[in-house]
Formats: structure tokens, sequence, C-alpha cells
């Protein structure tokens, strides 16, 4: 019985999520930019809110050109709390834990543990209440019937990329809860670059929190760094950005060590994330260093493409999960502040 | 037994290229068995029909050595003003998955985690140098019993890529190549931030899929 209402006290969260934006699409129509069904955004939306608040176990696996990896999961959604851990299979013993904004990741044989501060959508209150329309405005949905993904019963749709300027993906969604099961992200040719799907799911279970809770107590003996991440913006840098690739709007901008450790001599970047709703680009920059920087590099594993080259007196890293013309035009809509 | 002999009308000679084109009989056969078990005249003369075989069926075996060397050396002059690419060498085919129904022998196949990715880039490369190395000598000398390999000058050694460890960059127009510790680290920095609200979903594990190198 408990769970009965648990399930409604669940679903209404979700539905209310939904409701809220109703007035968000009318604000929508009347903008020059054009708008999409309701029913295409519902969905996106539902998609959003099923990773969010459904109790869920399952086993992921992640693939890419060069490795497939598997990872023992667990989400749980427990008044208004969020739980996550992630536990990878075969190889070296890592594990994520997360309790809402606060991730650990530990490495048992390595007794060591990285604590950060997850940037969440929350500080960017503009960017949930239309991320679904920015997604449909970069990608077309296109409805492609249903499939079974580890024994559910799912819809699939493709994200289109409306230019040639990101990757289109393919998603699973389970039809009764919307939860995704799977996604692929695709080349120009349809290829798979990347994809990534449940090998078993289970929607619905109890929560174990104790999964969490517990294994954070057990930290005895572990080294516990958290990195410095300290939120700027590019103007105060002395930097802007002029004519971005369409679809993107920054979403982050802070300054970083990037040795994980933050010694006093590891290189310090300026780190600018730009997101389309559906992918991201990170912009990276840093002073121009001979002894670790030489000419330009290209380099691409799976989806993720990465540009790096010397303007000026400054080193850009520019890496995404979009095409290396994209990141081009990144590099590109850097300059200097006059 | 009794010991091999080199001529060309030895009988156990004769047996070994009758074996070789397919013509020996069962008694013939198995004295070649033998021989070759026994015997390691027999096996580098075995090793010569096969060779010779080879090279009648197909003219780019039969080029002299110094073609194959001087072909690895304009390769690897050409490899050198190319813009390096850093594309990982594929480590086992990427299951395409068709409904998904994950059979335990996938499972059993699953390599370790995705720090396995940036020792694959480094792979990449040392898959090609490797590949680069090893290649076939011209006519085989006789009574030699191992594979040929092409001998390299020392001084085209020390100048390949580094076969083993992280890439130096390299300088020159057109193109470095990083150290693969560097690129993790902007690597981890890129996936941290995740567009879902949840980890444990296909599209947000990568995020945790981070390496442990250098920490």
């Amino acid at each position: 019985m408990c769970g009965l209402v648990a399930w409604g006290r669940r679903l209404s969260v979700a539905g209310l999520a939904a409701a809220c934006l109703l007035p968000g699409w009318g604000w929508a129509e009347t903008s020059a930019e054009k708008s999409s069904p309701p029913d295409l955004r519902a969905w996106l939306i539902r998609l959003h809110e099923a990773a969010r608040l459904r109790n869920y176990e399952g086993t992921l696996v992640t693939s890419d050109v060069a490795s497939v990896s598997m990872w023992r999961v667990a989400h749980y959604f427990d008044a208004e709390q969020q739980y996550e851990r992630v536990d990878a299979l075969g190889g070296e013993a890592f594990t994520v834990l997360r309790h809402n904004d606060v991730v650990h990741k530990l490495w048992p044989r390595m007794k060591l543990a990285e604590v950060e501060q997850r940037d969440t959508r929350a500080r960017f209150p503009a960017l949930p209440a239309n991320s679904e329309q920015r997604v449909l405005d970069s990608y077309e949905f296109r409805p492609k019937g249903m499939a079974m993904v580890a024994g559910h019963a799912a819809d699939v749709v493709v994200l289109r990329a409306r230019d040639g300027l990101r990757f289109s993906q393919r998603l699973w969604a389970e039809q009764r809860t919307g939860l995704l099961l799977r996604a692929d992200v695709l080349g120009p040719e349809g290829q798979i670059l990347e994809w990534s799907a449940f090998s078993e799911v289970s929607i619905g279970v109890k929560p174990r929190l104790t999964l969490i809770t517990d294994r954070l107590r057990q930290l005895e003996g572990y080294r516990v760094r958290r990195p410095a991440v300290l939120p700027t913006t590019l103007d105060s840098e002395g930097w802007q950005v002029n004519a971005l690739p369409p679809g993107f709007l920054q979403v982050q901008c802070a300054k970083r060590s990037l040795d994980p450790a933050g010694g006093p001599a590891a290189p310090v970047v300026l780190q600018a994330i730009y997101s389309d709703g559906l992918t991201h680009v990170s912009m990276f920059v840093e002073p121009f260093d001979p002894k670790r920087h030489q000419s330009e590099v290209v380099g691409s594993i799976g989806a993720t493409h990465t540009l790096m080259l010397k303007r000026d007196d400054q080193w850009l890293t520019v890496m995404g999960d979009v095409p290396l013309e994209t990141l081009r035009r990144f590099s590109a809509a850097l300059e200097r502040k006059r | 037994m009794t010991p091999s002999a080199d001529e060309p009308g030895d009988p156990r000679a004769q047996a070994l290229s009758a074996l070789c084109d397919g013509e020996a009989d069962r008694a013939e056969a198995d004295r070649c068995f033998e021989a070759w078990r026994d015997d390691p005249a027999a096996r580098a003369r075995w090793h010569s029909y096969q060779w010779i075989g080879d090279a009648m069926r197909s003219e780019d075996l039969a080029s002299p050595s110094q073609h194959d060397q001087d072909f690895l050396m304009a390769l690897r002059a050409r490899l050198a003003e190319e813009p390096v690419v850093l594309a990982p060498a594929r480590l086992e085919p990427m299951a395409m998955p068709a409904g998904l129904s994950m059979p335990q022998s996938a499972a059993a196949g699953a390599r370790r985690g995705r720090w396995a990715t940036p020792a694959a880039v480094a792979a990449g490369f040392v898959v090609v140098a490797g590949a680069l190395v090893v290649m076939r000598q011209g006519a085989p000398e006789p009574n030699t019993d191992a594979p040929q390999l092409v001998r390299l000058d020392p001084a085209d050694v020390r100048n390949a890529p580094s076969l083993s460890g992280p890439v130096l960059a390299a300088s020159g127009p057109g193109g470095g190549m990083l150290r693969n510790p560097e690129l993790d680290r902007y690597l981890d920095a890129h996936r941290q931030f995740s567009q879902g609200p949840a980890l444990a979903s296909p599209g947000g594990v990568r995020q945790v899929a981070v390496t442990p190198e250098g920490r």
C-alpha cells in the first residue's frame, strides 16, 4: 500500500512538472522562434523527469569505438532528495555516489575520493523551463516506432540534427514511465558513434538509500580531494564570444585546476561550457606554455572531438560530442575583449 | 630417424614438396610430420617451400627486401607530415545490439572501464607503429628457422614514434601530439557537466567514466 501511495505522489509530481510548463508554451509561441507541438515537448519533459524522479536499479553498458564498459547503477528519489550510485564492473574498482548536488568519486584501490559540487540546472533558472524547446529548435523529433530494450517496451525517437553542427541521437524511452533505456549518438551517415543502454533494469524498486549513505560513511583512510572550481565570467577574464554556432548557449563558466590534486604547479584553465539542450561543448583557455603545448592538434574518441590550437599567447582547447567543424567555429568565436 | 640431408634429390625433401602441393599420400605425410617435429632443417625447408609457393602466386611477395624497407621509410616520412589525428585502435568489434537482450557472453566480453580509452589512444599509435615494424623480408635464408623481420637501421628505431608510454609531442608543421594524461584531464573537466538530471542513465553515465590516472 505504501508503494502505491508513493507511486501516486511521484506520478503527480511528474504531472505537475508538465502542467507547470503550460503557461511557458504560450510564452514560447509569442517568441520569434518556431515552437513545437506540446506533445513533443511533453515527451522530452517526461524523459527528463523520469530520470530524476523514478526509483530504478540496473546494469548499464556503454560503448564507443575503443571499449565497452559496464556499470551497476541505482537511482532513488525519496522525500525530495536524489540519490545515485554507480559502480564500475570489471577493471579498476570505481564508485560514484551522489546525494543531490554533491558527487563523490571513489577509487578504493588507491583509497582516493574526489568530492565535487555538481552544477545543477537550478543555477540557471532561465534554462530548465525551455530546455526541451531548445532541443527541438536544434533537433527534429522523429518517432520511429517501438522496440524492446532490456525486456521493456520502449518508444524509439530520433532527434535528428537540423544542421551539420551537431550529431543526431536515437533514444529509447520506456513506454510506461518514459525512462531513457538506451541512447545512440549518430554520425552524419547514421552510423553509431557511441551508444549506452541498460542491459537489465528494474523500474519502481523500493529505494535502498543505505547503498549510498552507508558507503559514504566508509571512507576511513581515504585521501579526500575537493577540486577547486571558481565560477567566473568570460567578460571578467577579458574575453568575449561572438557569433556562437546556432543553438548553443553558455551554461557554465569557471576556472579550475587541471590537476585534480590541485598542486600549486598545476595549470589553471578557464572553462566555458555551451549547450544546445542535448549536447555540450567545453572551451578551455589558458596561457600558452611551450613545454606542454605545440602546434594544432585534432582528435576524436568515439563521438567526442577535440581541437587544440594557439591563439595569440593563449592555448585553446575545444571539445565536445559535435563535429570538428563546430569546434572550429567555437574557437573562431572567442576573442580578446577590446 | 636418419639425419636430414639437404640435397634437392633427397626423398624427404621431395615428400615435403609434395605435401606442400597437396600431393602427398598418407604415409608420405606422416613421414613429413615426423621430420617437421624432429628436424629443424626440415622445418626451415617447409618454411622455404611455403614462401616460394606464396611468391609464385603473388607478385607483391616476390619483390626484393629492400623494396619493403624503402616503402616503410617513405611511409613513415609521409605520416610524419600528416596532421595528427588521435583515434584509438579498434580493440574489439563494436557490438551492434539488436534489441539489446544482453546475453551473458556480452557481459563476459566487456572490457575494463572507460579509462581503457586513454590507453587506447596511445595504443592506436602503438599498433600502427608496431605493424610497420613487422614485415616479411625477401627470399628467406636457408637454415634459419624463425620468421623473418625487417632489419631496421638503429637510427630509424630512434626516430620512430615511441612504442611505450605516453606519446611525446612531436614538433613540426601541421600537427603535434598531446601527452595522453593531459588530454584525460580536459576530458574529465568536460565530462563533469551532465545534461540530464541523472548520472545513472544512458546519457549521464559517461559523465562518470573518468580516468584515475594522474590521481
